[in-house]
């Protein structure tokens, strides 16, 4: 199952249960163990069954949660995907609902989950790998990242024959404006507004550099178009529709690259932001135990070196991601760091100015 | 014994001196616990109230009114600088003079009573499950047409802080606990050390033969040997006594020698002599000798007994003057056929007082043997026509404004008496005023023994009667103890 | 006088053996306690000299066996030990009299004789030492043939003494004895009757001492 084949299956459930999510918390909900039911083991002995909920593709991750079902037949995954502000504000209505139908939480907005620790969500774990994971990508010993994956830019390489690749973000605000005719209408990234990766992509752009608001005066100029996922970017991409995906998370489009030909990425000189996957295990879980096994997996040298072997996500342990990351790997990776600093573009207020201006100069009229 | 007694040393010195500064150092110890408990309280929440303080700065800074509306763009350094805290939650709250939430993480309650104030108060609170330290500060502004405060809340929990309390204090308990046991090594090296000459002085004692009696090496420190300079005063008090005894036995076989060899003497003379009449001379001779050979063994062993009694520190309640009455009834009745002129006075007040006037505390035996020494030296240094007063009364001395009383027993006699200078040498033993009487020189030297023992007075002085006057001077027991 | 004398030491009762002989007395020897106390229940004696340390039965459990079985033979111990206290302890016991050794042979005989006259004497009616005789029966006193006249109060006073012989006698005690209710005591008056006394039987071993201050004491001079 690729991922190109499950993207257009899942998009319009999710993207309908991110507008409401409190509402379709039975949104989408991909039972793994149905498909392999089949697995003699299983009855051997009585099966615990943890609830994961995650942001994550479930064909990237598949192959990882398969890994672990086998080396634990005693454990039963049953794999929940949702989109990051729906995965956000579905914990939340959990929360007060105390609902206990959830183990443990993956996202990839990183922000959104350290918010919800903050919130004191999250159980604590401790795991010996602990140490295997840079200081950046752990917090409280509650939240753990376990993958590493580079926010590129996606372009397509036929339409984008004749120009030189920017090495800088200055470089690419230079080549939107000095071609503005060529680029009008086909720069495309996530939607801020809906999205809560892009969200943080573009909070992440406006911390680390200044040059951010000429890159943002450029893409505004050349009439950015919004999307909500991903697949759609380089769908969009793919086919031409755009010339260059902005702000794409790295894993998806190293797949798509490696299998489409028309689909180039390219990472930044200046600096490359740096997003992992975290997964924090529910304060209120009933199954604390296994929960804590499947995210020990995720950490440990098996599960990292199944991720990198057999799933698209690139693994957070420093010898095995250097197996999935670009040829090209630049020294600027810049990787988000967790902690209590993400909770500044979570600010209502001042979420809220941002997305006043994110929605004057992207959204179309018609959309607003 | 001998391990019994190392123990005991042990125990008594070392241990008692390590307990002892074992329980100073531990009190201190606690002190100083007690003391870096609050200073590292003190510490963690002056560091981390700073970064509360900073972050809220930083906020406030970017508060500003805009035609007529609060807008707060909080800045990515001021949860930063909280992140430095890194594994503590933050929950904030910017709102309005009155209460208006501006934005918020939470619905945080604000202080009591808060007035408004640029600078920052501190609380602790309990929030979401965990204990939390708020703070609040305040930041007046001024618009157009309105002016208002706007109040920035922080809470943040507290695992920095209390790890930082936690790290401090440990840190400091370490390096008190070093000094504490560094501490107690130094004084157990001192211990040691000032023991060592004592171990020296018992090492030396135990090996010394037991006639040895050269004085201990004086060593310092000053405290030590002075205690070997008691050791030798000891040691040589020890051999003058050895010494004393010695010439004691000496004497004592002198004098049975020389009277036993007199007495062998006379009845040789006696069995060669020829002449019934110069025969029973011989014999009557030989009859007084023996006569006197006995008398000084009854003294000597009445010697040996008061001073073995007196070791023996055998004390009872004695009625004086029933005492004196018994010796009387069996003193006198050997003298009956004497014209010795006696004559008893025992002062009314004794005679007649209560049940405790004549009370002392002592060995009967021993001051039996005393007051029958005194009478029957007056007997046999006197005259035949001798006089005998024989007194008892009591007297009162009055020391350092408390008073004591005392029982006197004097014997005055109308014999040849004693010379002042004298006086003293007659308490000697085997000293006899060397009048050719057969008294044994030991006589007046029970009566010392005794005297001492009770610790009782011997006074000699000369008697109205114009002999010597033996004054024994016993303190009165003033509440009889029943026995 | 017949007498027995207990005593382990061969050399001293050898000596006191020979010394009664020669006075005339009848004395028996024993040198063993459990002996000694074997020949009392099958002979009367007129005294017994009792030495302390003795094999078998010392002198103490000897004596109080005497006087368990209500034997009142006169008792005079005699003792080597120098402590005062064996002395009281044997009196206390129920000997009559002690002597401590060395002892003057004299004095020994003249002790016994004291004792065995105080029994002897109570059983004639008849008190008799030296020249001197008195009669307890008639109240008559002879001194060396001659009968003395003696007074009513002078005879009690005689009688006192020769009960309580080389005893310290008070004042009080003899205006006790003496004096009636009626009468009244006066120590001029004891001291007056003694002078008399003394004077009508000067010449007789009996001797009266006074001690002033505390008493008289009777004694008869037969050494």
């Amino acid at each position: 199952m690729s991922a190109q084949s499950l993207f257009p299956l899942i998009s319009p459930l999710s993207a309908c249960s991110a507008r409401s999510a409190k509402y379709m918390l039975f949104a989408i909900t991909v039972l793994l163990t149905a498909m392999l039911a089949a697995i003699p083991a299983a009855f051997s002995q009585e099966k615990t069954e943890i609830d994961i909920w995650s942001t994550t593709d479930t064909a990237a991750f598949e192959s990882v949660i398969r890994a672990f079902e086998t080396a634990n037949p005693d454990i039963e995954i049953a794999y929940h995907e949702i989109t990051t502000n729906a995965l956000f504000e579905h914990v939340l209505y959990a929360r007060d609902r105390k609902d206990t139908a959830i183990d443990l939480v993956i996202s990839s907005a990183m922000d959104l989950q350290v918010k919800l620790v903050n919130e004191g969500l999250a159980s604590p774990f401790s795991t010996d790998r602990a140490g295997a994971t840079p200081s950046w990508a752990e917090w409280r010993n509650e939240l753990y990242g376990f993958t590493y994956e580079p926010i590129v830019l996606v372009y397509n390489k036929e339409a984008f024959r004749g120009y030189p690749l920017p090495k800088t973000h200055s470089d690419l605000a230079d080549l939107l404006i000095n071609n503005l005719p060529t680029f009008e209408e086909k720069v495309g990234t996530y939607d801020a507004a809906s999205s809560g990766a892009g969200y943080l992509f573009f909070t992440q752009d406006a911390i680390q550099s200044d040059k951010i608001f000429r890159v943002i005066e450029a893409l505004s100029r050349a009439k950015m178009r919004t999307y909500d996922y991903t697949s759609a970017i380089l769908d969009a991409v793919a086919s031409g529709d755009l010339i260059l995906g902005y702000n794409v998370i790295g894993t998806y489009a190293l797949e798509r690259a490696s299998k489409d030909p028309n689909v180039g990425i390219f990472q930044f000189k200046d600096y490359t932001i740096v997003m992992s996957r975290t997964a924090f295990i529910y304060k209120h879980s009933r199954k604390k135990r296994e929960a804590e096994r499947f995210l020990e997996f995720l950490l440990s040298e098996t599960g990292q070196e199944k991720m990198a072997r057999d799933s698209a996500l690139i693994p957070i342990s420093p010898d095995m991601r250097r197996l999935k990351l670009p040829a090209d790997s630049t020294n600027a990776y810049l990787p988000i760091k967790m902690g209590i600093g993400l909770l500044t573009y979570q600010d209502p207020l001042k979420r809220r100015y941002f997305l006043d201006v994110w929605n004057s100069i992207f959204k179309k009229p018609e959309e607003q | 014994m001998k391990h019994a007694s190392k123990r005991l040393t042990q125990k008594s010195m070392r241990h008692r001196l390590i307990l002892s500064m074992g329980a100073g150092f531990l009190a201190i110890l606690t002190v100083i616990c007690i003391g870096l408990w609050g200073y590292a309280q003190q510490a963690a929440n002056e560091s981390y109230d700073r970064l509360l303080h900073g972050a809220a700065l930083a906020i406030l800074e970017r508060a500003n009114l805009a035609s007529g509306e609060v807008r707060v763009d909080i800045p990515y350094s001021a949860f930063e600088i909280l992140g430095l805290a890194k594994e503590d939650r933050v929950f904030y709250r910017i709102f309005t003079q009155d209460d208006e939430t501006i934005t918020a993480s939470h619905n945080l309650r604000p202080k009591a009573n808060y007035k408004p104030s640029e600078s920052p108060v501190y609380w602790d609170d309990a929030f979401s499950g965990e204990s939390v330290r708020f703070m609040q500060q305040a930041r007046f502004l001024t618009g157009d047409n309105r002016s208002l405060w706007v109040i920035v809340q922080f809470g943040q929990t507290c695992i920095a802080r209390h790890d930082m309390i936690a790290e401090l204090f440990w840190r400091g308990f370490a390096v008190a606990l070093f000094i504490t046991v560094v501490g107690l090594l130094f004084v157990w090296i001192a211990i040691n050390s000032a023991l060592h000459p004592l171990i020296d002085v018992e090492q030396n004692l135990r090996q010394r033969d037991i006639s040895d009696f050269t004085p201990l090496p004086v060593t310092p420190p000053r405290e030590v040997a002075s205690l070997v300079l008691s050791i030798n005063g000891f040691i040589s008090r020890l051999k003058n006594n050895l010494d004393h005894s010695q010439i004691f036995i000496a004497d004592v076989t002198h004098q049975i020698r020389t009277a036993l060899s007199a007495l062998q003497g006379q009845l040789e003379l006696a069995s060669k002599e020829q002449s019934p009449e110069l025969l029973k001379g011989r014999i009557e001779k030989a009859e007084r000798q023996n006569r006197q050979t006995i008398h000084l063994t009854n003294q000597l062993l009445a010697h040996a007994m008061v001073i073995h009694r007196a070791d023996q520190k055998i004390v009872s309640d004695i009625h004086l003057a029933d005492l004196l009455k018994t010796v009387l009834q069996t003193l006198l009745r050997e003298h009956v056929k004497s014209d010795i002129d006696f004559s008893v006075n025992i002062a009314p007040d004794i005679e007649n007082g209560g049940k405790t006037a004549d009370l002392i505390a002592g060995d009967s035996i021993s001051i039996r043997e005393a007051i029958s020494n005194v009478i029957d030296n007056a007997i046999k240094h006197g005259p035949a026509n001798n006089r005998i007063d024989i007194s008892l009364f009591e007297h009162t001395l009055k020391l350092r404004g408390r008073e004591r009383k005392q029982l006197i027993l004097q014997v005055d006699d109308a014999g040849p008496g004693i010379p002042e200078e004298r006086r003293a040498k007659v308490l000697e033993r085997f000293y006899t005023t060397g009048t050719g009487n057969d008294g044994s020189g030991l006589g007046l030297s029970i009566v010392d023994e005794v005297m001492r023992s009770h610790k009782a007075q011997l006074r000699l002085g000369h008697s109205a009667l114009g002999g010597l006057s033996v004054r024994m001077i016993f303190t009165r027991k003033t509440v009889g103890i029943p026995t | 006088m017949r007498v027995l004398f207990v005593e382990d030491n061969m050399a001293l009762a050898e000596t006191v053996v020979e010394r009664f002989r020669k006075e005339g007395h009848v004395i028996d020897h024993e040198s063993d306690g459990d002996e000694a106390d074997y020949i009392l229940r099958q002979k009367q004696f007129d005294l017994i000299l009792l030495d302390i340390n003795l094999p078998g039965r010392n002198g103490f459990e000897l004596l109080r066996a005497i006087r368990a079985r209500n034997l009142d033979t006169p008792v005079l111990v005699l003792s080597a030990r120098s402590e005062i206290d064996d002395r009281v302890v044997g009196l206390d016991a129920g000997a009559d009299d002690y002597m401590t050794k060395p002892f003057d042979f004299r004095e020994l005989i003249a002790r016994c004789r004291a004792l065995a006259r105080r029994k002897s004497g109570l059983a004639r009616n008849l008190f008799t030492a030296g020249n001197f005789t008195f009669d307890w029966g008639t109240k008559l006193a002879n001194v060396a043939g001659k009968d003395i006249e003696l007074r009513n109060k002078e005879v009690q006073l005689l009688e006192l003494f020769l009960t309580s012989l080389d005893r310290v006698l008070t004042k009080e005690e003899i205006a006790d004895k003496i004096y009636n209710f009626d009468e009244t005591p006066s120590f001029n008056a004891i001291e007056q009757t003694i002078t008399r006394l003394r004077k009508k039987l000067d010449g007789s071993p009996f001797l009266i001492k006074t001690i002033r201050g505390l008493g008289y004491i009777g004694h008869m001079d037969e050494t």
